[in-house]
């Protein structure tokens, strides 16, 4: 007991007192350290975003995007040709994208990976053609010989060389 | 609904089982690696089987499952006879602090693939144009699927190997659906695969802290982006990782040494029938061979090395000469004349060109690979048996970057746009097993030293 002061001594209050100090001046000491512990998870976190950045960027845009993408929509138009034309055939192709070019080539591929094991040639060679057209086609047709033999809609048309 | 339960069960028993007998040798395979080969192993099996009933007789529906079960059979007689070897080593724990970053690493890259795949949902041109187009013909009319070979297909490149479009092909068979998560699901596997066969690799022959990091250097770097486009490069990158992680087990082991080897080769011959590069790599896997046994006196053990590796492959060997007769020969080969190949090997601008675009590559994706290699460089390469097994891994590494190099001298396509569109590709094949052998290359504590000791009970 002899090292603690006795209550009601002058010794006591002085001690009280420096307790107060250490305690006011820990205060700001155990806040700033919280902060710095904030500071430090927002700094993570910023980090893991910034390293990442482009898959939150990406996400984004797919969550955003207007439109299937074009295999997707071209497939689709397809669809009605696969149930209506036996798979062994071969057929020519024509497009409003012309006969060369690399949206002709695109809107080819498309074709055969929607119709395997269908053959596709561009232009009008063989007997049934197989048309794709995004604008009114009428002109196009004229302008090769071509008859519509069926509609399937969405633009895709199955022709023949017209009489 | 049996069909489709045994087209997609059968071939993971068959992995299963086989790989079973083959890994319980003195080495403690971790889980890591049994999965990426078991998973790796089935799809191949699954596409071989196709393949090779595609082949004989056009469109026997449901022959591919006898021939499974045929299989599965000898699997499970081979597991049976097997049982693992007493003196097997003690199961490590891995840093705890390293295995959960890597598996934050594998949660961002898995979400990276998703998105990206949500936006490209049939994969990129090659992909849905080759790959996806040829897997839907095997699918809709395995009897017309000699139609490949047909040039008013145009693009369809009848030389390029068919196990790819086998796989997805069958898959889409078994479940009756064209939907694309079918090959979006393979591509994640085969991505996934590679992630665990490196780390599972690594955390056998070194250690499972380094196994860690060798996955996560795996998943950051262009693997989740080309697996989302789902293009062949991601499952041949699989299978040299896969049969470079058994040549490496197989080093280590001396009785079940030569099994090893022989599944070795049947990954190399997987990767033979996923592409062209494939055949360069059977040839780099034969020629580690000789670097570890290169004296007069090591003839007998050499033969039997190269043997066991060549019987592992031989089926796809066969498969894929079957492929040429049937079809046409290489297209790169075929278009490049023999006055135009000698011209072209002369053309120091070609050789400039061509070391410019491997550079390049090199700085974007690989600039870490120096301070690793420096690393292993400075910490020495350990006893006689490791250095040769490493003098393995520099020769198949350099015989692979060499071959790739000179295709490119001597392609028949304008080499500017040969270069654009597929350097990046190879190093994405070469990336998996460049890091396996890198961090072979590294003391197997290194982690450790850096890290401290795991605290925790984690392991691969």
């Amino acid at each position: 007991m002899g090292v603690l002061p006795s209550p009601g001594s002058g010794v006591l209050c002085e001690h009280a007192r420096r307790m107060d100090e250490r305690a006011t001046s820990a205060a700001p000491t155990k806040r700033s350290a919280s902060a710095l512990k904030v500071a430090g998870a927002l700094l993570v976190v910023y980090g893991l975003y910034y390293m990442n950045r482009e898959v939150f960027t990406r996400a984004f845009a797919s969550q955003t995007a207007a439109a299937p993408d074009p295999i997707t929509t071209y497939e689709d138009r397809w669809a009605p040709v696969r149930a209506g034309t036996p798979p062994d055939g071969s057929y020519g192709f024509v497009s409003d994208a012309g006969l060369e070019g690399p949206e002709v080539v695109k809107r080819l591929f498309i074709a055969e990976y929607a119709l395997a094991p269908r053959l596709l040639r561009v232009g009008t060679s063989e007997p049934l053609v197989l048309g794709v057209f995004e604008k009114p086609f009428a002109a196009t047709l004229r302008q090769q010989h071509l008859q519509i033999v069926k509609d399937f809609g969405r633009g895709v048309l199955l022709l023949r060389a017209a009489p | 609904v049996i069909g489709t339960v045994l087209a997609l069960a059968l071939p993971l028993a068959i992995a299963h089982f086989s790989l079973g007998a083959v890994l319980c040798g003195r080495t403690r395979v971790p889980w890591a690696l049994r999965l990426g080969l078991t998973l790796g192993g089935a799809l191949g099996v699954s596409g071989f089987s196709f393949l090779f009933l595609l082949f004989v007789h056009g469109a026997w529906v449901g022959a591919d499952t006898l021939v499974e079960i045929g299989l599965l059979a000898a699997a499970l007689r081979l597991s049976r006879s097997q049982s693992s070897d007493p003196t097997r080593l003690a199961r490590e724990d891995t840093h705890a602090f390293v295995a959960f970053w890597l598996a934050g690493t594998a949660a961002v890259a898995l979400a990276h693939f998703v998105v990206d795949a949500r936006l490209a949902p049939h994969g990129q041109w090659d992909a849905w144009a080759i790959w996806n187009m040829k897997a839907r013909l095997f699918a809709r009319d395995p009897s017309r699927w000699k139609v490949i070979f047909d040039g008013r297909l145009l693009y369809a490149h009848g030389d390029y190997p068919l196990l790819l479009p086998a796989i997805i092909g069958r898959l889409l068979r078994a479940l009756a659906s064209e939907s694309a998560m079918i090959p979006r699901a393979v591509a994640l596997a085969f991505a996934a695969g590679t992630a665990l066969v490196v780390g599972g690799a690594v955390a056998a022959t070194r250690s499972p802290t380094l196994g860690c990091l060798a996955a996560w250097f795996v998943l950051t770097g262009p693997l989740p982006d080309y697996a989302a486009m789902q293009y062949a490069d991601v499952p041949v990158g699989f299978f040299f990782a896969a049969a470079v992680a058994l040549l490496l087990l197989a080093d280590l082991e001396t009785e079940r040494r030569r099994s090893l080897l022989v599944t070795a080769g049947a990954f190399a011959g997987f990767a033979l029938l996923t592409k062209n590069e494939g055949t360069l790599f059977l040839v780099a896997l034969l020629a580690t061979r000789i670097v570890q046994f290169p004296r007069p006196s090591q003839i007998r053990r050499l033969a039997t090395e190269l043997g066991s590796i060549a019987a592992g492959s031989a089926p796809a060997l066969l498969l894929s000469a079957w492929h040429r007769h049937l079809g046409k020969t290489n297209e790169l080969l075929s278009a490049a004349g023999a006055d135009s190949v000698a011209g072209k090997l002369t053309s120091l601008q070609r050789y400039s060109a061509v070391a410019n675009a491997f550079a390049d590559q090199f700085r974007a994706l690989d600039g870490w690979m120096l301070v690793l290699l420096g690393v292993a460089m400075m910490t020495g390469s350990g006893d006689p048996p490791r250095r040769s097994t490493l003098a393995g891994l520099a020769v198949l590494t350099g015989v692979l970057v060499t071959g790739y190099f000179l295709v490119f001298i001597v392609t028949p396509y304008d080499l500017v746009w040969h270069l654009a569109s597929s350097s990046d590709r190879l190093a994405v094949q070469l990336q998996p097993l460049m890091i396996l052998s890198l961090f072979y290359a590294l003391p197997a504590r290194l982690g450790e030293q850096f890290l401290g000791r795991n605290t925790t009970g984690t392991s691969i």
